[in-house]
């Protein structure tokens, strides 16, 4: 699997929020599914369609202080390419 | 003048150990002087009638509102506190012999004689004696606290420690350990692992930090292992000791091995000479030695071939645990420490990343079925899903200590041992078996962290190790842990939540991990954590998108960038708003995103955000799954 993920930094604390609903807007308008979000709307999941990717959205630091991490990741796939079927199992 | 000692009593009784029994003590000493004063007073009082004044009897009851223990946050024992009432103490000893003295004057005076001035006296002997009991303790508790508070542990032993039931046997038995005793050391840990006492942990504490260096580095050099093993002990005494039995078993172990195996070739080729002889001899002694030779030497080789074995298998464990300890220090993760070592059969261990004793927030993984010290290091395995768990808790809250453990100290079921009573994961026997020894090392965790800091304490059990975990919560009801996390879970050995008597119980569960529904077909460990009616928490695992008859989901919790592994952490972390409770309901019709009304990328109006890069773990392999 490859992953990505960034820190959205120099969001001041009251606009957090905000940002997220913006992220979660973007994405259902993308097509995307929101597979879950907390209950104070700050961590989101989501599947990416049709690539199926993993979409997140999470803060990190204390309450009074948080930072957004936004994050991608793919599943099983091979970087390289699908390999020759190799003779061990 | 014995109602501020009681007063301060009152508030410190819970703490447990020998403080009831002093607390006790106090209360009916002060009520016998109380009484005599009041006795006394009478009798002058009756005196005085009696020449015809007038007599006004004092009142010598006073009332200290005494709650019924109560055991909360321990936020640490005021010393200052317990100073003032030991110098409380010391007066009362020298005031009321004084007063009794002169009560006695004054009685005779009226020709008056009264058992209250032996009550007075008595209760000033006893104050007194106590008094000196309680500084000479205080004065050891001191040179060794730097800071102002101690443990709850020390308010329980280390300064009441003359009060304490049952004193008698494990005082015995520590003395002689401290003197370099190696069976007391083994008898105590014996008595650790039944699990029966939960304040053996906490008298251990007490026991290491009393002891003089000299003492405490004997038992290091000298018996590594077993002291290692001990519950209470700091963790860094800990990670000491069995760094140093790990290196002595690595010392020896190479070295034996390599002596076998050459013995063992040895024999071989006297084996091989011995059937050559054979064939070609004519000779009848030797024909009929040869076979008794031939015997000896296979015996030889089976004895050594099954030593062999057991050897590898040792040094295997070895390895499995150099590799564990190899994640720490490493990914920006602390140093990892060694909490327990045990090689030889399945094998024990117990590695936490950061310091247990320092941490705002503890999380004890236990895993289940198919776990043995050997392979305990391999990648996506025990130790590393501990890791990763120390790295999701970390990121979150980095104004917070984090400490991570990975705890195999009990013999989980294993699939080989499928029909055997003992060992198979249909049963709860290993559950039963295991639950003393967690319950026991999360009793250490308790009595060895830093009082100053409060603590917030996850225990997280994955498959049979949700019902070890379960099985151990109901042997110490209200005080085994803050909170639990249940993932893959076969059943817990509880009906309900509330049998658990924890306080936060969460489950966790992905939806295509077969393990989490076996509860419905084997009733044996008891109902589903994450039905309803079972009462707990449930949280969001999504779906790995693997096969169920795979059994991957089953591993599935720890994924890399895994919304799982986020909820465990914000769980861990205290930060319950911040967890994905279920999944949304998928939406039933196809959506056509509607034509986008500006410009198709992502735009933070108002704000300058600058997305940076935050390091991520190279492109990994997809997870193979490590034991259930």
């Amino acid at each position: 699997m490859i992953n990505r993920s960034y820190y959205l930094e120099g969001i001041s604390q009251d606009r957090v929020l905000e940002v997220v609903k913006q992220v979660k807007q973007y994405w259902e308008r993308q097509g995307h599914y929101i597979e879950g979000v907390s209950p104070n709307g700050l961590n989101i999941s989501g599947r990416s369609k049709p690539d199926d990717f993993l979409l997140s959205l999470a803060p990190t630091g204390p309450e009074n202080n948080i930072v957004l991490s936004l994050g991608v990741s793919s599943y099983c796939i091979w970087p390289n390419g699908t390999p020759e079927p190799s003779s061990s199992s | 003048m014995l109602d501020a000692c009681a007063r301060c009593m009152a508030a410190h009784a819970w703490v447990g150990g020998g403080a009831p029994k002093f607390n006790e003590a106090l209360a009916t000493r002060r009520t016998a002087l109380q009484a005599a004063f009041a006795e006394a007073a009478q009798e002058i009082a009756q005196r005085i009638r009696r020449l015809g004044g007038q007599a006004h009897v004092p009142s010598f009851s006073t009332s200290i509102s005494v709650m019924a223990p109560v055991p909360g946050a321990f936020s640490g024992m005021d010393i200052a506190a317990m100073t003032r009432m030991v110098a409380d103490l010391q007066r009362a000893g020298q005031e009321l012999p004084r007063a009794g003295q002169r009560l006695g004057a004054e009685l005779s005076a009226l020709c008056v004689s009264s058992p209250s001035v032996r009550q007075v006296l008595d209760t000033g002997a006893w104050a007194d004696e106590q008094a000196r009991d309680l500084r000479q303790r205080l004065t050891t508790i001191q040179q060794t606290h730097d800071v102002g508070t101690a443990s709850k542990a020390t308010a329980a032993f280390g300064l009441f420690g003359g009060h304490a039931p049952a004193s008698g046997e494990i005082n015995r038995l520590t003395t002689a350990a401290g003197k370099g005793d190696v069976t007391a050391l083994k008898t105590l840990k014996d008595l650790q692992d039944t699990g029966e006492d939960a304040t053996l942990a906490g008298r251990l504490t007490v026991w290491w930090r009393e002891l003089d260096k000299t003492a405490q580095d004997q038992l290091i050099a000298t018996s590594p292992g077993l002291l290692g093993a001990l519950n209470g002990l700091p963790a860094t005494v800990r990670d000491q000791a069995n760094r140093k039995h790990l290196a002595d078993q690595k010392a020896t172990l190479g070295p034996e091995l390599e002596r076998l195996r050459a013995s063992s070739a040895e024999l071989k080729k006297t084996l091989k000479s011995l059937v050559e002889q054979e064939g070609s001899t004519r000779d009848p002694r030797q024909i009929s030695a040869n076979p008794v030779q031939r015997a000896q030497a296979l015996q030889a080789l089976g004895k050594n071939a099954a030593a062999i074995k057991d050897l590898e298998l040792k040094l295997r464990q070895v390895t499995s645990v150099e590799k564990s300890l190899a994640l720490g220090g490493q990914n920006g993760r602390p140093p990892a420490m060694l909490l327990q070592l045990e090689l030889g059969g399945l094998g024990k261990t117990a590695v936490s990343f950061g310091n247990p004793d320092e941490a705002d927030n503890i999380a004890v993984y236990v895993p289940g079925t198919g776990t043995k010290l050997d392979g305990f290091g391999d990648s996506n395995s025990d130790a590393h899903r501990a890791a990763v768990t120390w790295d999701q808790a970390n990121e979150f809250r980095r104004d917070k200590k984090t400490a991570s453990i990975a705890w195999l100290g009990y013999a989980a079921p294993q699939w080989e041992s499928f029909l055997e009573m003992e060992g198979t994961p249909a049963l709860d026997f290993a559950a039963t078996n295991g639950a003393p020894l967690l319950a026991s090392f999360t009793d250490g965790l308790r009595a060895s962290h830093d009082a100053a800091s409060g603590v917030r304490f996850t225990v997280l059990g994955h498959s049979y190790g949700s019902t070890t975990v379960g099985a151990a919560a109901q042997k110490r009801p209200g005080a085994f842990a803050d909170q639990l996390i249940f993932v893959g879970s076969p059943g817990v050995t509880a009906k309900e939540v509330k049998d658990l008597k924890v306080g936060s119980v969460w489950v966790g569960e992905a939806p295509n991990d077969p393990v989490g529904d076996i509860g419905s077909v084997v009733p044996a460990l008891g109902p589903d954590p994450s039905s309803g009616v079972f009462g707990a928490q449930t949280f969001y695992v999504p779906d790995s998108g693997d096969s169920v008859v795979s059994f991957k989901g089953h591993s599935s919790y720890w994924g890399d960038n895994s919304k799982s592994l986020s909820n465990i952490a914000h769980i861990i972390n205290g930060d319950y708003g911040s967890v994905i409770l279920h999944a949304e309901p998928f939406p039933s019709s196809t959506v056509t995103p509607p034509p986008p009304t500006g410009p198709p990328s992502l735009s933070l109006k108002g704000s300058s955000a600058l997305p940076t890069e935050r390091p991520s773990p190279h492109p990994q392999p997809s997870p193979v799954p490590a034991g259930e």
